[in-house]
């Protein structure tokens, strides 16, 4: 394929080559002082009630994988506090405490309520950062578009690419003869665009925004991650399974319990142990036989022994 | 302490290489080396603020340019709690301005820091009203209620203290380090039920830790009653089964349960005094701890010592009285 070098005028450089490229490079800069001054404003407060339900689903959950470890009046204290008293209309219990309400009153909320969005504070900064974003892309296409489209605007040096840079490089100009390496001015628009992100980072340097923002913005820790299900159901359920809990302690026989592994695992001998204390006890010597002794190997549930007070023994 | 508890042993193992590492490089700075250690460090939350006023200092004033922006200036901040906490005095000063001319007054952050200068100048009201504006702005901001809370105890003002510690539980009620701290304000106000209330909260949040069910048991036991004794030794037993005795001789260090054996046999004792019925496991529970009690004793320290433990089993023995 010998083809004549196509000759592009000097004014097409002047007026169309050099333009994009400064204006995308005056945008970027416009964008990342206005994208500041809007962050800047939009310090949204912290959603403390959303934390605090966070939460209070966080302890109940404890609560109910380790009540068996507290004793059982302080279970009941926070069962009535989490559920509320029976019977009760003062006091429903934190876990009731939120109705179902919003859901149906805002057809907003209705909208959102299944998807990541229910924190309309999210919606409104995420709709500003794409605005921010396509209103300058969308009117900067459509000027390049509108003035530029219809022509070649410059020619890549060095070596031909493949025919499937075609479509990239020569946006607007549908002619299958022409050498890949002929640019349209919308795909310039375009390579300038990409291209220019790095540059802009060094030149804009000291304003760009990004990572400051995030330092500025992630100076308090983010809120609690968004919720899928709406919070009342969780509470319910929760208020549920605490109402399932037979309470039951770990603390019951513990003391046997103990012995017995301590007996299994270093084959300890109760006996062997009283001798031990006589021998320690030397300076007394008349010792009187447990009460205990004769029934501790047969008996396994726990037998009271009344013990009388050593104090009054000894006067 | 809680701190301490908190960590895992892998990481307290992995920082403790890094600390090695960093001793033996000798007089020649790994900035690299010191640069991970600190992003371990800020990443496990671990507190050694010594190794890291020492060589984190070096690397923000000399390698600051080697880091990437936004480390650099984790690491500066890093820095300067570390300095502040070592007494140092200067150089957090020389920092923060460093962090002020390029964030700007009103980040919070920098704010931060700067009232935590202040607090460690001893300019507490000034301290305290930056951290009254964070929480104006940003509510549920965790490290500015807790520094209120911290200020108010060093100025002797615990129900001051209280009060931020309960809003600031409200919102965070699973913060078990903060229901300790409560705890430990309502003991020295002498309220030992509000207190295991609080404590309870601890257990739940730190099921497997033997350490806070012996400060539950302690608190019952301070609390008095024969019921309460009960439960006392209740909860030293469950310490003592999670934190085993069984496996004592494979440990290189002395034992941690002695606390639970003391309380056990204090807790049978004055049981006894008050002439309540003991089961009879309980006796044999209390066999058990007065041997391991002198065992342990005779293993691991000098004579005069365990005369003095002989004499305190003597004094609260309950079986060879008459």
């Amino acid at each position: 394929m010998t083809e004549s070098p196509i000759v592009l005028d000097v004014e097409i450089r002047n007026w169309v080559v050099i333009p994009i490229l400064i204006v995308l490079f005056i945008v970027s800069a416009l964008k990342l002082n206005i994208s500041k001054i809007m962050q800047i404003n939009s310090g949204k407060p912290q959603d403390v009630e959303k934390t605090m339900q966070m939460q209070t689903i966080n302890r109940v959950r404890r609560l109910v994988s380790f009540y068996n470890r507290i004793p059982q009046r302080s279970f009941f204290i926070r069962k009535s506090y989490l559920c509320g008293t029976t019977g009760s209309k003062t006091n429903k219990g934190i876990l009731s405490s939120i109705a179902p309400v919003q859901e149906d009153s805002n057809p907003m909320n209705m909208m959102f309520a299944n998807s990541m969005f229910t924190d309309p504070s999210g919606i409104t900064d995420m709709l500003k950062g794409n605005i921010m974003h396509l209103i300058p892309q969308v009117t900067m296409m459509s000027w390049v578009n509108h003035f530029f489209s219809g022509f070649v605007a410059c020619k890549l040096p060095f070596f031909p690419l493949t025919i499937r840079f075609k479509t990239f490089l020569q946006r607007g100009i549908e002619m299958g003869s022409l050498d890949v390496s002929y640019v349209s001015s919308l795909s310039w628009y375009f390579l300038c665009w990409f291209g220019s992100e790095g540059i802009n980072a060094i030149l804009l340097g000291d304003n760009m925004v990004s990572p400051d923002a995030q330092f500025l913005q992630s100076t308090i820790e983010s809120g609690p991650p968004t919720q899928q299900t709406p919070i009342h159901k969780i509470y319910a359920s929760e208020k549920e399974n605490i109402e399932m809990i037979r309470y039951d302690s770990i603390m019951t026989n513990i003391e046997d319990r103990f012995l017995d592994n301590i007996q299994k695992k270093t084959s300890f001998d109760f006996n062997q142990i009283n001798k031990n204390t006589i021998n320690n006890n030397n300076n007394i010597n008349n010792i009187k036989p447990k009460p205990i002794k004769s029934n501790l190997s047969n008996s396994k549930q726990s037998k009271r022994i009344s013990y009388q007070k050593p104090s009054s023994l000894i006067k | 302490m809680s701190e301490m508890l908190m960590l895992t042993s892998s990481d307290s193992i992995e920082i403790y290489r890094y600390e090695e590492k960093i001793r033996n490089s000798g007089r020649s700075f790994n900035w690299v080396l010191v640069r991970d250690t600190l992003r371990f460090l800020r990443k496990s939350k671990i507190r050694k603020s010594n190794l890291v006023s020492k060589y984190g200092l070096k690397l923000v004033t000399q390698y600051l340019n080697k880091l990437d922006d936004q480390e650099g200036y984790d690491t500066i901040e890093q820095v300067i709690i570390a300095c502040l906490d070592c007494g140092d005095e200067t150089n957090p000063k020389k920092l923060l301005e460093q962090l002020k001319s390029k964030f700007g007054k009103d980040s919070v952050r920098v704010q931060r820091i700067q009232a935590l200068c202040y607090e460690s100048n001893n300019q507490l009201a000034e301290a305290l009203q930056i951290f009254e504006s964070i929480l104006k702005k940003y509510p549920s901001d965790a490290l500015s209620m807790k520094r209120q809370v911290a200020i108010f105890k060093g100025q002797g003002n615990l129900n001051k203290a209280i009060q931020v510690l309960n809003a600031y539980l409200q919102i965070y009620m699973c913060d078990l380090e903060a229901w300790l701290e409560l705890s430990s304000f309502h003991i020295s106000y002498l309220s030992y039920s509000t207190a295991l209330y609080c404590l309870e909260e601890v257990l739940l949040n730190a099921p497997i830790n033997f350490v806070f069910y012996i400060k539950y048991a302690e608190t019952l036991y301070c609390l008095g009653g024969s019921e309460n004794y009960n439960s006392a030794i209740q909860y030293y037993t469950h310490s003592l089964e999670l934190n085993s005795p069984t496996e004592m001789d494979k440990l290189d260090h002395p034992p941690t349960f002695l606390p639970a054996i003391y309380g056990i046999i204090m807790s049978i004792y004055s049981m006894c005094e008050e002439g309540h019925p003991l089961k009879e496991s309980q006796l044999k529970l209390m066999e058990w701890a007065q041997n391991n009690l002198l065992i342990i004793t005779k293993k691991y320290s000098s004579n005069d010592k365990l005369n003095l433990v002989k004499h305190f089993i003597d004094s609260t023995d309950i079986f060879n009285k008459d």
